[in-house]
């Protein structure tokens, strides 16, 4: 188990600062209440979600085809199509095109892909210097560290946090942490970087088919200012993000935004269709183990996510164990049924980060039954004893005693006195991580089933 | 074998069963075009813009230069721009826009590279004006495709409000990397 993330001994780091846990979660539930009131809007919003998950649905039972046919229109359009079977691969084929055009200067958008397959870290050892410009990207990237959530990159760090690291690194004033200032001091350092960059990296949101064109949606314009300069454009995306036709953008977009921020649309959604006179355009289809997922029937379904991050910030786990404590580039719900597919040893821990209370599933735009798949995988690892071992014993024991009624009526008078009895410390020790900030509470004088039959009794009596 | 035949290959052998695609309704509802081009307006205003109805030319040629004043613009509308080197166009404060279709629901406006004399006029200049008329104004996302879907193009985006970020504690502020303050002049004779 030594290589297998922590998710417990993570959350449990996150909590040693109550105060911020509240404002984590205070920060993250108000914007599961902005989704809710942008959703109630829309009166046909539930049939968009049907009708999203449907294409999804749809698109992933024939995705061989769909690939073929957008590489097709694509190449046709002048945009050059390439295929990577893995993370590796991915980021050869960026460095050969960097280094074909002399790149030494790149600005990144956000492409949650890209965070999947370092691209980052493999170009700095290159030598390639990387700006992500998202400004919630750009923070992470200045404090050395991944995102902790796939549309709130920084959701984590307080103003006053950033402020601070700002002065450290773009020596804007000291103590000075007010937003507006903060993004006016990043804007005109980034715009710099704009500028000067020899390529841009973008992620894809959605790939159309029919029309060989890919559309990318931000709120800050990053993407139409850093694509638009340079004359070479590299988008990386993953298989799943293909759909059959452009008519189902209007579907996808008007649930995207409004299900990740409650805006009614991202202020920008740019489509890109062909490559402007003497530039280029690349576009990177990645598997990286979406072809493994789409084989397992029963976490198929978990390839239909179009990264909107409601299920994160509805997810009461979530919200108070932070993004970072998930260790894997998708957190939250959905992060917990992808990565176990990537790597059950590593993520057997993240299924059970979860009370199973089904909001995931509730709030997710394309329909997909987060809470049934991480119930799934549980299954799974609870069967693999080199994955599960802390708690079979407990399980063991448990199973005996509730079958057998004798031995739990004996056990549950038993347990009643001792409760009463032992000294706290020795119900809540290390091995009842229930114990943990939880009291137990106040012991009954009988247990249920001496009251149900007392009750009987007295039934009978009158 | 190539990376691309290998994988269309082992996706080809992975059995999915087929689901069908389904029908996707516009959803339109029978309005009157000044209550659709209302809830654009409420729209704009609710994603940062600032809105002016106009009836004549003339009109808008005042409000232009009322919004514009003594500083640097880059009217697209105006004349032919293609001579514009790329490193100049940072310089100027102000672009103005001809908008092809605005979504009632969202505040979005379509613009493409059909009316662009470069690109990165949809997001370089520090104000942006955009122009449109009523007639182009549709309910939702699902009528606006029907009509993107005639267009050719290279690049079109849907702008919808000012660029703007909330990636500092939740705390909305407008101009990002876009621009920082977006004027639609919605021409209403039209």
């Amino acid at each position: 188990m030594s290589n297998s993330i922590n998710h417990a001994r993570n959350a449990a780091q996150f909590n040693q600062d109550p105060q911020k846990v509240t404002w984590h979660d205070k920060a993250l539930w108000h914007v599961r209440e902005k989704r809710d009131s942008s959703a109630q809007q829309i009166q046909e919003w539930e049939t968009l979600r049907t009708l999203a998950s449907q294409i999804k649905a749809h698109t992933l039972s024939q995705l061989g085809d769909y690939l073929e046919l957008f590489e097709k229109q694509a190449l046709q359009n002048g945009i050059r199509v390439h295929w990577a079977a893995d993370a590796q691969e991915h980021n050869q084929i960026v460095y050969r095109l960097l280094q074909k055009h002399q790149v030494s200067k790149v600005v990144k958008s956000k492409s949650m892909l890209t965070e999947e397959c370092q691209l980052n870290t493999f170009l700095y050892q290159k030598g390639i210097q990387v700006t992500d410009t998202d400004l919630g990207e750009r923070i992470v990237q200045l404090a050395k560290e991944p995102p902790s959530h796939i549309v709130l990159p920084a959701i984590h760090k307080t103003r006053e946090e950033v402020g601070e690291l700002f002065h450290r690194t773009m020596q804007t004033e000291a103590g000075n942490s007010d937003p507006t200032y903060l993004t006016k001091a990043a804007r005109k350092d980034l715009r710099e970087k704009f500028l000067n960059a020899d390529a841009a990296i973008t992620g894809v949101n959605f790939a159309v088919a029919e029309t060989g064109e890919f559309v990318v949606c931000t709120n800050e314009g990053n993407v139409d200012l850093g694509a638009n300069l340079p004359n070479l454009h590299i988008a990386c995306m993953g298989i799943e993000k293909v759909i059959p036709e452009q008519k189902d953008l209007g579907v996808f977009l008007r649930l995207l935004a409004r299900s990740a921020t409650g805006q009614p649309i991202t202020t920008f959604s740019s489509h890109f269709k062909k490559p402007s006179k003497g530039r280029e355009i690349h576009l990177i289809l990645v598997d990286n183990g979406r072809s493994e997922q789409l084989n397992r029937e029963d976490f198929r379904s978990s390839l239909q996510c179009i990264r909107c991050g409601a299920c994160m910030n509805t997810c009461p786990i979530y919200r108070r164990s932070g993004g970072h404590s998930y260790e894997a580039t998708i957190p939250g719900p959905i992060g917990a049924i992808l990565s176990p597919g990537k790597d059950l040893k590593k993520y057997s821990q993240l299924p059970f980060a979860s009370t199973l209370c089904g909001a995931c599933s509730a709030v997710c735009p394309v329909k997909i039954d987060i809470d049934t798949q991480l119930y799934k995988w549980r299954q799974i690892i609870g069967k693999d004893k080199s994955l599960f071992t802390k708690k079979t014993l407990m399980m063991k024991i448990g199973g005996k005693m509730l079958g057998d009624y004798s031995l739990y009526h004996f056990t549950a008078q038993l347990g009643k006195r001792a409760l009463r009895l032992l000294p706290s410390w020795l119900i809540n020790n290390h091995f009842n991580a229930w114990g943990k900030s939880r009291e137990i509470p106040e012991v009954p004088v009988q247990t249920f089933s001496t009251w149900f039959k007392n009750q009987q009794h007295h039934e009978h009596k009158k | 074998m190539s990376t691309r035949n290998k994988l269309l290959k082992k996706l080809k052998n992975i059995s999915v069963p087929s689901v069908s695609k389904p029908d996707i309704p516009t959803f339109e509802q029978s309005l009157p075009i000044t209550a659709v081009r209302e809830q654009f307006v409420q729209q704009l205003k609710a994603v940062g813009a600032n809105v002016q109805l106009i009836t004549t030319t003339q009109e808008q040629v005042q409000w232009i230069e009322a919004l514009v004043g003594q500083s640097s613009y880059i009217d697209t509308l105006a004349s032919d721009h293609s001579f514009l080197p790329l490193s100049e166009v940072e310089n100027y404060q102000w672009v103005i826009l001809q908008g092809h279709i605005g979504v009632a629901e969202n505040g979005a406006i379509w613009v493409d590279d059909n009316s662009l004399p470069t690109r990165a006029l949809t997001a370089i200049c520090e104000k942006m004006i955009i122009v449109l008329p009523q007639s182009l104004i549709v309910q939702n996302m699902h009528l606006a495709y029907e009509m993107v879907c005639k267009k050719q193009y290279g690049y079109g985006v849907f702008i919808a409000g000012p660029s703007k970020t909330a990636d500092i504690e939740q705390t909305l502020v407008k101009g990002a990397h876009g621009a920082c303050e977006l004027t639609v002049i919605i021409d209403i004779s039209q």
